[in-house]
């Protein structure tokens, strides 16, 4: 498996042509989509038209480091001229005027298409998009993951050589746990939201997914930074990601979170490996110790007041109006409103529009959106006095392996269990990585890798130790 | 004080709510949706098992403040580009809706 900078390397020496690689991953993908469903939208034209303007700029030798690289989106991100869906009925048909900051960023690269996604980033499975589940390469019984399934996928199963994703809750890192690939929510505000459909605006995280920790140095390094587009994007300077990797982690403070591994469900195989790589990591030198985050058991109800609250604000621009196709026979204007959002609306963006209207309405704010963002600075200064003790925590990403489709849609609340192990780290905003770290029964599981806020330097290179320790060996893939 | 256990009690109408979200909700899907919730609900209760007095509320994380820009005007879309935009509109480009006044109108 390349890495992006060598592919990089191969363009620039000319050994391969932008054409001839955009080329072989939209093959990929024409052969491989209908058996996963990981792209809603691809944009072969475009494409194409990019991978030519990249060739003539690297034959004029005026090339950058994205100049010619495959690369997709989770269909949540604005593209200029390109349909953006959010996975939802209600924007079928919507063409932005603009593109997402991120998307801008690779303006050099060639964008093949827009991945599936659970609608609107609600969910955990992929399952809840209207364009139907997105299927796990590893079995195509079970699901990717979600909400960032889509992408996750196309990485996985060699659709193209990265991908974007949004994390709120764990939409990012329990996908790539899932799939096999490396999964990034970096510090919150990292990446600019410029352009990114919005969710829930305190959480949303614009992150990554790569083949190794390589290239998501590579990437990150490019589409990372301020934005004056996003007020919320991040002023701090960014570090120069690579220059973290290979160095050695001797003497590294790594803490493990005695409570998560006393959550009910939790898979012990996953456990299993989760020991192992702790062995691993003792081996390179780092020192392990047990530390608490007392109000982890708090996250997952503080989460699911504050995303649905956020969320019911975030989406009330649905209406036939400002955005989504109106309903047909209508009489008054509260009636638009009322079927556009009936019709356009799938049944967990109803569920969390409803509570979230509930949670901010007259009379209930202070009982639960108030409560649940002081929960969440309870959650925060855990993370605070952990890290005075420790230089990365280190936790599983998921307590099952990819589960059936269909196994827990019918019940919300066994979804939404599915991310216990990211939230806590959304509601504190610390960068956050997910390492593929092994493989139970054929399916991909993976340890997760914190650090505290603004310092993704430190994660990657402690992933990139564990990364090169472990030597994963992967199936092959019947695809 | 620590409460507990009280939340589920005080959901209010899944039709009042509808009508809150802006959401016409058939009689059958009030009625699941009702149950969904009120487990939901149920689920969030947890949280007035933790005190939190004299815990400031997190509204935004990473410590930004006053972020501010100048105030020019950064506007570069084209009329026609952000009219096609628009789910409906008439021959003059005007985005298309009921009239705002009348007997169905928003009460707001």
């Amino acid at each position: 498996m390349k890495t992006i900078r060598e592919i990089r390397q191969q363009l620039d020496d000319k050994e391969i042509s932008a054409i001839e690689l955009t080329e072989q991953f939209l093959d990929r993908i024409k052969k491989t989509n209908s058996q996963l469903n990981s792209f809603i939208t691809i944009t072969e034209e475009q494409a194409r038209k990019q991978a030519a303007q990249a060739q003539k700029d690297i034959n004029n030798g005026t090339q950058g480091r994205f100049t010619g690289i495959p690369y997709a989106a989770k269909d949540l991100f604005c593209t200029k001229g390109i349909r953006t869906t959010a996975g939802s009925k209600i924007l079928n048909e919507y063409i932005p005027p603009y593109s997402a900051t991120a998307i801008e960023r690779c303006r050099d690269a060639v964008l093949l298409g827009k991945t599936n996604l659970d609608e609107f980033a609600m969910g955990s499975s992929n399952e809840y998009s209207v364009f139907g589940p997105c299927k796990n390469p590893y079995d195509l019984t079970r699901v990717s993951g979600g909400s960032s399934g889509g992408s996750a996928v196309a990485v996985a199963s060699g659709q193209t050589l990265f991908a974007f994703g949004t994390d709120t809750g764990g939409s990012i890192r329990q996908p790539a746990s899932f799939c096999n690939v490396v999964g990034f929510k970096p510090t919150y505000g990292r990446i600019s939201r410029y352009g990114v459909i919005a969710l829930a605006s305190s959480l949303d995280t614009v992150g990554l997914f790569t083949r190794n920790i390589d290239d998501m140095a590579y990437v990150l390094q490019e589409v990372a930074g301020s934005d004056g587009l996003d007020s919320t994007a991040l002023e701090a300077p960014t570090e120069q990601y690579s220059t973290f990797l290979g160095g050695d982690i001797k003497g590294l403070r790594i803490g493990i979170p005695k409570e998560y591994m006393e959550v009910e469900g939790f898979d012990p195989r996953i456990k299993q490996v989760c020991t192992d790589a702790i062995k691993k990591l003792e081996q390179l030198g780092a020192s392990i110790a047990e530390i608490s985050l007392p109000n982890t058991k708090y996250s997952l109800p503080a989460y699911y007041v504050l995303n649905p609250a956020e969320a019911s604000s975030n989406l009330a621009r649905y209406d036939g109006m400002q955005y989504g196709k109106p309903a047909k026979d209508t009489h008054s204007l509260e009636e638009v409103f009322l079927k556009t959002r009936e019709e356009g609306f799938g049944a967990e963006v109803k569920r969390r529009i409803m509570i979230g209207t509930f949670c901010l309405s007259s009379g209930y704010y202070d009982a639960y959106y108030k409560k649940a963002q002081q929960v969440r600075t309870l959650v925060k200064q855990d993370f605070d006095q952990a890290f005075e003790k420790v230089d990365i925590i280190f936790t599983p990403v998921s307590p099952f392996v990819p589960f059936k489709i269909g196994e827990r849609m019918a019940d919300p609340i066994a979804m939404y269990l599915a991310d216990i192990f990211t939230i806590p780290a959304d509601l504190a905003a610390t960068p956050a990585l997910s390492l593929p770290a092994g493989f139970i029964d054929g399916l991909p599981t993976a340890v997760q890798i914190i650090a505290p806020q603004f310092q993704e330097g430190k994660v990657l290179q402690v992933s990139y130790a564990l990364e090169q320790a472990l030597a994963l060996q992967s199936p092959a893939l019947q695809l | 004080m620590l409460q507990s256990n009280y939340m589920h009690t005080i959901l209010p109408s899944t039709t009042h709510l509808a009508t809150l979200a802006k959401i016409q909700l058939s009689e059958a899907k009030q009625q699941s949706i009702q149950k969904e919730l009120v487990a939901i609900l149920n689920m969030v209760d947890e949280l007035n098992t933790v005190s939190t007095e004299h815990i400031s509320p997190t509204g935004h994380i990473t410590g930004l403040q006053n972020i501010t820009r100048k105030d020019q005007e950064n506007y570069t879309f084209a009329k026609e580009d952000m009219v096609k935009t628009m789910p409906e509109t008439d021959a003059d480009g005007y985005l298309q809706v009921h009239a705002v006044f009348g007997d169905n109108s928003p009460s707001h």
